[in-house]
């Protein structure tokens, strides 16, 4: 692990003890402009999106259902937006810092929440986005 | 500490979907910190930082 000036800071400040929960990994997609960048750049959206918790398509007011349906099709064979979803997850973790700045991990357990892994976002719909903000809520209650 | 991480091309609505995040989270009692990487059209303006509380840190070189 690379200790960065950020994490110099904070062993100064004395939390050289820190536990933190991560995930979840979410990736955005702009709607309108996925097929351009699809067609564009393939290989970074399927790289923005592998291993990812959620894949959220932003902006989905201003495509049409032939447009989604073509998203949905192309995000399909990676896993996405299929009917038997992955959870939730994310990992909690304890580091401590040495003054060797040597760390070590211990990942102490896996959290799961069961719900869609592609959400449509728009400013019209803000259900989404809420749904996204429950079930990071509903993560930390499973703690 | 919770750690989320939203990533995206440029444009994607990062920030767009992460100040809706904060709002919300916000208001379930939950205090936030953003870690940035990319400035784009959005930005996380000073009467968004004062009215939810939040610190926002740019690395630099994104």
């Amino acid at each position: 692990m690379i200790v960065t000036k950020e994490l110099r800071n904070v062993t100064k400040m004395g939390l050289r003890d820190i536990q933190y929960d991560i995930g979840p990994f979410i990736t955005l997609i702009d709607g309108p402009s996925f097929s351009f960048n699809w067609e564009e750049r393939p290989k970074l959206l399927v790289g923005q999106m592998r291993d990812v918790d959620r894949v959220v398509i932003g902006r989905s007011d201003l495509i049409d259902a032939k447009e989604l349906e073509h998203i949905r099709e192309t995000l399909t064979p990676y896993g996405i937006g299929t009917q038997s979803s992955p959870p939730l997850s994310g990992i909690s973790a304890s580091t401590k810092f040495s003054s060797c700045e040597k760390n070590k991990k211990k990942i102490s357990k896996a959290l799961n929440v069961a719900g869609n892994n592609l959400l449509l976002l728009s400013n019209q719909n803000s259900s989404s986005i809420n749904e996204l903000a429950q079930q990071i809520l509903s993560m930390d209650q499973k703690i | 500490m919770r750690i989320v991480s939203i990533s995206g091309t440029i444009d994607s609505g990062k920030t767009t979907a992460i100040k809706e995040l904060i709002t919300i989270l916000g208001a379930q009692g939950k205090r936030s910190a953003v870690i940035v990487n990319e400035d784009g059209e959005e930005t996380y303006d000073d009467d968004f930082i004062s009215s939810q509380q939040i610190s926002v840190e740019h690395l630099r070189g994104g």
